[in-house]
């Protein structure tokens, strides 16, 4: 693509969002309610963290097609990544455990592994553009990926596929699998799909189908269902499993924050 | 597996772009020793496969039909939306590319689609006879049915046009998802074919944009529809999206109750102005951190014993901001929110307003 094109590409992208000020990511005092540190580099929003396990590396995926991270201590930005293609959106990161290396997923379909500490692109394997999370299971050893109407699991070392598809029968055409979390245990995985328009330019009204509003958890070895939570009535964007893996908490566009027991 | 008639013949010539016989000339004039006959030929076939192979390659409504479950008919009716869709996408990729590309961008991607012709012809994928082309595509594992499973697909030279003659190795799909799948594509290529129209009148320049465009376009389709002509009761079982979409015609966006039942399983329901993008547990597991769209309180912690809330922040004067995601350090001393910051905070109050409305 020319030159031209490109920068016409990014300059629409720009308008599009006039009115944002900024896409700083903030560190906030949990005793006073004020921010202590303000990270700005990155000039497309951005879509979700990862912090290493160490807690002193912030890594932040954006719009803008980076990755960058960031010195939580000294606020410093350390690597700045270009984790996608061109034109593609950086969406979901996640550490390693070992906090030796870092997994992106961008809008380009491909999934990324990068060394932590040099940013060098160590493997990468493509696996599909409809796909919206990576979630690394807490041994390290497998990458969930949330793809269109499914959770697949990989094999973080090689990029093969593991075991059972799981399927959402239900999830809309367009929806988004945006929530992704395994249990502490790293036994089973949990996907909620949900597929929010951005509230200043909502989709016409009737778009709700988009989601099933439902949270499926799976066995995460043999894809057997495990368990199925409805009650929300708008998209679902987050979940996450107590540490004890007992609760789960889900987060919804319905603007509710609800607390579901987990199967047993 | 199906077996499609030839009632649903389908012309794949359409799927030529000129983009690609851009380059043909200079191709022609290599080819010295063949007759004119022999060239068009050559060419005619060339374009078969090439179609065959975008069909095969890089297309997601193969996967939509390979997702599909055992029924029993109606593949024509997919079939045919199908390649309508894929026909639609192919306008698309041609105005893009004519919109965006260069002469030499142009010539260098007929190269490599040239390079992955011969390839697939050396590796025994696809097969040429008389008038005949066969392309052989291994569907990629969906986990739902025998991993590998292989797509044929044929091409016949009909009247000097290829057609797209048989496609074998396809699962069909229950009548209501089945109705719901052709809905999609049908209007699938609708969008892309607006999409592609603004391509052209030169509106649109940014080809990062089409995924975000065919979306929207859909959407507006889909609400126009809806509105226009609310499904009939009797076919309502088998068009799900407009059943829904019609009854939700008048309502703002689906907001939780207090009074709704608990959902199975549910243990707590706490309620918020706005929509939660994102929720993080303290590492300790007594604080829930919660990340807004545009609530006058975008970032809330909750105890998660009492479910009551404890401390909201202080954002940025007179601005709206967005949380997409949260997190706690690892010393629970600190939160971290990422998204964005609107500068508008009239638009933002309004935005909050209609949210609560609903």
């Amino acid at each position: 693509m020319p030159n031209e094109a490109l920068a016409a590409g990014r300059g629409s992208r720009v308008d599009e969002w006039a009115e944002v000020v900024d896409v700083t990511v903030r560190v906030w005092n949990v005793e006073n309610g004020l921010c202590v540190r303000e990270l700005a580099g990155h000039s497309d929003t951005v879509f979700r963290m990862a912090l290493s396990p160490d807690g002193d590396v912030l890594a932040s995926a954006s719009a803008d097609g980076t990755v960058r991270f960031w010195s939580l201590s000294s606020g410093k930005e350390l690597l700045k990544l270009d984790a996608v293609k061109e034109h593609s959106f950086a969406y979901g990161i996640d550490f390693f455990p070992s906090g030796k290396e870092l997994a992106s997923f961008g809008s380009d379909g491909t999934v990324r592994i990068f060394d932590a500490a040099s940013g060098e692109e160590l493997r990468k394997w493509e696996i599909e553009r409809a796909t919206f999370n990576v979630a690394i299971s807490p041994d390290g050893r497998r990458v969930a990926c949330s793809r269109l109407m499914a959770v697949q699991i990989f094999d973080a070392a090689t990029g093969v596929s593991q075991g059972a598809l799981m399927f959402m029968p239900d999830a809309g055409l367009f929806a988004r699998i945006n929530a992704l979390a395994w249990t502490p245990d790293g036994l089973s995985i949990l996907a909620a799909d949900g597929s929010e328009e951005d509230p200043l330019r909502p989709a016409p009204v009737g778009f709700a189908f988009e989601s099933s509003q439902s949270i499926r958890v799976w066995d995460a070895s043999s894809g057997k269902p495990l368990a199925k939570y409805v009650g929300h009535v708008n998209a679902i964007n987050d979940v996450a499993v107590s540490r004890d893996g007992k609760t789960l908490v889900s987060a919804s566009a319905d603007g509710s924050i609800r607390y579901w027991k987990m199967p047993d | 597996m199906i077996r499609v008639a030839t009632a649903c013949i389908v012309t794949v010539v359409l799927l030529l772009s000129p983009v690609h016989l851009n380059a043909q000339p200079a191709a022609r004039s290599a080819t010295t020793t063949t007759s004119p006959a022999a060239e068009d030929e050559q060419q005619l076939r060339e374009a078969a496969i090439q179609a065959l192979e975008r069909l095969a390659a890089g297309d997601p409504a193969v996967r939509h039909l390979i997702l599909m479950r055992d029924g029993d008919d109606g593949e024509v009716e997919s079939l045919d939306a199908m390649l309508e869709m894929m026909r639609a996408a192919e306008r698309l990729r041609v105005a893009i590319a004519t919109a965006t590309n260069t002469r030499a961008e142009n010539d260098a991607e007929t190269a490599k689609m040239k390079a992955r012709v011969r390839d697939s012809i050396a590796k025994g994928l696809v097969k040429i006879d008389g008038d005949e082309v066969t392309l052989t595509h291994a569907a990629p594992d969906t986990g739902e049915g025998a991993p590998g499973e292989q797509i044929t697909m044929s091409a016949r030279r009909v009247d000097g046009q290829w057609k797209l003659d048989v496609l074998r190795g396809v699962r069909s799909q229950e009548p209501a998802a089945r109705a719901q799948t052709i809905h999609y594509m049908r209007m699938n290529a609708k969008a892309q074919d607006a999409v592609a129209a603004q391509f052209r009148e030169g509106k649109v320049k940014n080809a990062a944009a089409v995924d975000y465009l065919v979306r929207m376009e859909m959407m507006r389709l889909e609400a126009e529809e809806s509105v226009r002509k609310p499904a009939p009761a009797t076919k309502a079982a088998s068009r799900p999206i407009e059943k829904k979409a019609e009854v939700k015609r008048d309502e703002r966006p689906p907001k939780a109750a207090a009074s709704d039942p608990l959902g199975r399983g549910e243990i707590r329901r706490i309620l918020t102005d706005g929509r939660v993008a994102a929720i993080a547990l303290s590492p300790d597991g007594a604080l829930l951190a919660s990340g807004a769209r545009l609530a006058e309180q975008p970032l809330r912690l909750w105890d998660v014993q009492t479910g009551e809330l404890v401390r909201t922040f202080a954002m940025p004067a007179g601005l709206a901001v967005q949380v997409n995601d949260v997190m706690w350090t690892n010393d629970e001393k600190h939160v971290i929110t990422c998204g964005r910051t609107f500068k508008d905070a009239e638009r933002g109050a309004r935005c909050r307003s209609r949210v609560a409305r609903g």
